[in-house]
């Protein structure tokens, strides 16, 4: 297993979002959490990134411990998360954002090759280049979200809600350009609320709800599963 | 642990203070306070005076104490306000409501003294102040509040009859004067005894700059700009230490030299030449043109205060005598003498006696040597009837030191640089 | 009024706004990777300029060399602070911070005082005595130098903080701590370097300084309010306004006492501040 989290329980102050939470990623898989809002996903991702300290269980990294290392260390490992709302840096132009994406140990001589990477898979950046972030449309700003990730060279790359608040034409985009990294071997842990997208190009998912996990197995069978039709998708 | 700390500081702070109230003499002791910034910024003036008020008491109860009180002696209450205004306001309170304290010494320094004022006078506590300058503190009718400091006026007077000293002796012209100075009460006080003294000897009317400025100023270069356009023939400079360097740097920047009189820690203190340098204080401080108020003339022979030196260097060799010393010598000594006077433990008696105290022509009680004019010691008020001097750096053997020139009722005791 | 001397105090006024700019760097530097305001920030320039003082008192060092021991000095002094005092309120109530740095102000000052006493304090240096003329106006050599390296040392910081890695994570810390952290940036270590630059600036300004202003233990908690004027006036944060708001303010100030002067006139810097927060309230600039 690339990733293992291991009976994870967490929270801020003395509330607790996440409880006991146990799920893997194989390497090269497309895994996805699936929840509702308030679920913990956000949270779940913290945890993983070192942001959020958990209060008991462990995190491994092909068989190494992560639950002890500061965040920054963790994104030296590969872990690389693009966060929900993208959180790019707003004042900074798409070059500066990207660059900053790539200092990380394992990806800063890579620069050059990556940013080339990232601009065949989104050449609108290409464009933009000069542009301030926070001058961006919804759609650009996701794909920078995601270049930026890109090039950290992730060994696992996390990510939190790329759907959120992008037109349909524009989720389609985004989701092809991760289709097309998954397919050359990215490995992908994906939080969503959009449980159709979600489950169309994960090959596996768990289900998040009041912090817990309910439900967990391969799209497929969620799809045909009551319960999640019930609940998740309205059918 | 903790529990037994606590324990051991209360019982110390129970001794403390138990040996605190124990009654030390058998006779009834005369109290005086004494209170001042013994701590924080203006510590090493607050300690002037108490080294020299500590000095005084001991030796007056070494020859016996006050002997119209049957020998009774002085018990000095020292507190300290640590510079501080409201510590100040409540150590005068507490001395104040302490029946058995007849007169205080200090506090000294303007900011602490202005405060007390009121307090004096409710309670009726004779307050000597020994470095407290402003002419304000003195001018609400108030019988208690005495200062043997020169005043601020004082100093503007003596500015006024120098200039016209040098305008009647050396025929210097004086058709445009220009007076610069903090626009504070310690300022406005000096030019305001300046303008009064130029009146009375027909020159007002050629005062062509009159210019407040900050003192907190970080750059002086603007004032020195404006006085350099009025084109003076002689130039006033009212200068604390800070600003009068910041006036320095600015006139020798700009290439400004007038015939200038200025003061007091601003053109005085010796401590400016290593702030200023050998060059730039050379051009201004050290210039013929340039002269500087002096409260102390301590190249001038004073009987009274070589003697004081003597006494109180063998006491403590290690206390440099300067000014505020001798300031706070004397207030002691004016209180213990008025005390002796009264005769009785009542504070308006004291009070009475305070203001009845005289000088003689070169007193040795005048240890600062600023009371030129036999009379007495305070005029209505409680304002000093003292002067300053006036004098002028000059360099010998290397060193930079200063030669007094001028006092207002002396005239003229030298000859300036330019002339000689 | 005869256009040299408006000139000349223009020169003047600059030189000041030099200074200030530079101090004001600091608060900005620190808050806008940490955001908060250090109130013992001036403080720091005084424990530099009575270093100097020591260094010239004991071995006749001009302040200009004994930059070279104060920044470093500083530098470290300011590492340490970090680490000992200030990362422990970076999550606190912003009181707790305010009385913190305020309990720092009250030790350097009494630290100050009593191992140097109350006394006016300045150290001249070998420029001090220079003048340098062109024309009708001329300027003392220690305020050039003060003009030239403080507005070097700012456009290098600033050059540092557009062009640099560093300063690439600076401005990603300032922006959004989070998203920095995930892009792998050690942002307690970033921190505590811009913390420690930040003082170490104020070691570059004291060393300058000690010719021109004259120093008392007390003098800190002023220079920081100068420094947060400026920060403001420049747009929280701004890097660039924190810099033209010196000059603005020193020129203001300079201006102020030669057209109105005493009391009034010093409150000009002050009213142009009032000013600016009613109508520009953002700063000069923008905020960052
Ligand atoms: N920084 C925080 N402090 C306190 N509570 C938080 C914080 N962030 C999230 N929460 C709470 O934790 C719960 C889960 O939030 P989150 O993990 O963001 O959910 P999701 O991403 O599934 O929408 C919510 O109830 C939210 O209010
Ligand atoms: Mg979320």
């Amino acid at each position: 297993m690339l990733v293992s989290v291991q009976d994870i329980t967490a929270g801020y102050g003395s509330v607790t979002v996440i409880k006991n939470i146990s799920l893997e990623v194989d390497r090269g898989e497309w895994v996805a959490v699936i929840g509702g809002n308030g679920a913990g996903k956000s949270t779940l991702f913290r945890v993983i990134s070192g942001l959020v300290r958990p209060r008991s269980g462990k995190i491994y990294f092909e068989g190494r411990e992560l639950t002890a290392l500061p965040p920054h260390e963790i994104v030296n490992k590969g872990i690389i998360q693009v966060p929900e709302g993208r959180m790019l840096f707003p004042k900074m132009n798409v070059i500066d954002n990207l660059l900053l994406g790539g200092r990380n140990r394992r990806a800063r001589n890579n620069v050059n090759e990556s940013l080339k990477k990232v601009y065949d898979l989104f050449p609108i950046l290409e464009k933009r280049a000069s542009q301030e972030a926070g001058t961006l449309s919804g759609g650009e700003q996701q794909m920078l979200a995601t270049a930026r990730g890109l090039m950290a060279l992730p060994r696992v790359l996390l990510l939190d809600e790329p759907s959120l608040g992008l037109a349909p034409l524009m989720v389609r985009e985004i989701f092809n350009s991760l289709q097309i990294l998954n397919k050359e071997g990215m490995t992908i842990l994906m939080v969503e609320q959009n449980v159709v997208v979600s489950l169309k190009n994960a090959e596996r998912a768990y289900v998040l709800e009041n912090g817990e996990i309910v439900m967990s197995g391969s799209s497929k069978d969620l799809i045909n599963d009551d319960r999640t039709k019930q609940a998740y998708l309205g059918i | 642990m903790g529990k037994q700390i606590l324990f051991v500081a209360s019982l110390t702070m129970l001794l403390v203070a138990a040996l605190g109230i124990t009654p030390v003499v058998a006779v009834d002791p005369v109290k005086i306070g004494c209170h001042g910034a013994f701590t924080g910024k203006y510590a090493a003036y607050g300690m002037s005076t108490l080294h020299a008020v500590r000095y005084e008491v001991a030796k007056k109860n070494a020859e016996g104490g006050i002997k119209s009180l049957g020998g009774a002696k002085i018990q000095l209450i020292e507190m300290d306000n640590a510079t501080n205004a409201k510590d100040s306001v409540a150590n005068h309170e507490r001395l104040g409501t302490n029946p058995a304290v007849l007169a205080v010494i200090g506090p000294c320094t303007t900011p602490m003294s202005q405060p007390v004022e009121p307090i004096a006078a409710r309670y009726r506590l004779p307050t000597v102040h020994s470095i407290t300058t402003l002419d304000k503190i003195f001018e609400h009718g108030n019988e208690y509040v005495f200062t043997v400091s020169v005043l601020a006026s004082r100093y503007g007077a003596t500015y006024a009859s120098f200039m016209v000293a040098m305008h009647e002796k050396y025929g210097l012209t004086l058709n445009r004067i220009t007076m610069a100075y903090p626009d504070n009460d310690y300022g406005i006080s000096v030019v305001d005894g300046f303008k009064k003294g130029m009146k009375k000897a027909g020159f007002d009317k050629n005062i062509v700059l009159d210019l407040p400025f900050n003192w907190k100023s970080k750059d002086l270069s603007p004032i020195v700009l404006k006085i350099k356009a009025a084109k003076p023939d002689f130039h006033l400079q009212v200068a604390y230490f800070a600003d009068g360097k910041l006036y320095h740097d600015a006139c020798y920047n700009l290439g400004f030299h007038p015939w200038q009189v200025g003061g007091a820690s601003g053109f005085n203190h010796p401590k400016l030449w290593k702030t200023l340098g050998e060059k730039i204080g050379g051009a201004t401080i050290g210039n013929k043109k340039t002269f500087a108020y002096d409260m102390a003339a301590f190249d001038l022979p004073n009987a009274g205060r070589d003697a004081w030196t003597k006494g109180f260097t063998a006491k403590h060799p290690d206390i440099t005598v300067e000014m505020n010393l001798l300031l706070g010598a004397m207030a002691a000594r004016f209180v213990i003498e008025a005390i002796e006077k009264a005769g009785k433990r009542d504070r308006t008696a004291i009070a009475g006696a305070l203001h009845s105290l005289t000088l003689e022509k070169d007193d040795p009680r005048d240890l600062a040597g600023t009371y030129k004019k036999p009379g007495p010691v305070w005029m209505r008020n409680g304002k000093p009837n003292s002067y300053g001097y006036i004098a002028q750096w000059e360099k010998g053997n290397g060193r930079w030191s200063k030669k007094t020139l001028f006092h207002p009722l002396m005239g003229m005791l030298a000859v300036p640089k330019a002339f000689r | 009024m005869d256009i040299t001397i408006i000139a000349q105090a223009l020169i003047q006024g600059l030189m000041l706004g030099a200074i200030y700019g530079l101090i004001g760097l600091g608060i900005t530097m620190v808050y806008a990777i940490t955001g908060l305001l250090n109130f013992a920030h001036g403080d720091f320039m005084a424990i530099a300029m009575y270093l100097c003082l020591a260094l010239f008192t004991h071995f006749n060092m001009d302040p200009y060399l004994s930059s070279l021991i104060a920044v470093p000095a500083l530098f470290v002094l300011g590492l340490m602070v970090y680490h000992f005092l200030f990362r422990r309120v970076l999550k606190a109530e912003l009181l707790m911070v305010v009385q913190l740095t305020l309990g720092m102000v009250f030790i350097i000052e009494s630290s100050l005082l009593l191992t140097f006493t109350a006394d006016y304090e300045s150290v001249p240096n070998i420029l001090h005595a220079v003048r340098f003329s062109l024309g009708p106006l001329s300027v003392s050599g220690s305020y050039l130098a003060t003009f030239l390296v403080g507005g070097g040392a700012g456009a290098a910081l600033y050059w540092v903080l557009q062009k640099t890695d560093l300063g690439r994570q600076i401005r990603a810390i300032s922006q959004n701590k989070d998203a920095a952290t995930l892009m792998g940036i050690n942002t307690t270590r970033i921190q505590m370097i811009v913390f420690a630059l930040a003082i170490a600036l104020l070691g570059l300004s004291g060393s300058l300084t000690t010719s021109i202003l004259t120093m008392e233990p007390y003098m800190g908690l002023e220079l920081t309010l100068f420094a947060f004027i400026v920060f403001v006036m420049g747009g929280v944060g701004n890097f660039l306004g924190t810099l033209v708001a010196g000059y603005l303010l020193g020129i203001a100030d300079a201006m102020g006492s030669l057209f109105i002067g005493g009391h009034l006139g010093a409150m000009v810097p002050y009213g142009l501040f009032v000013l600016l927060l009613l109508f520009r309230p953002q700063g000069i600039l923008g905020a960052k």
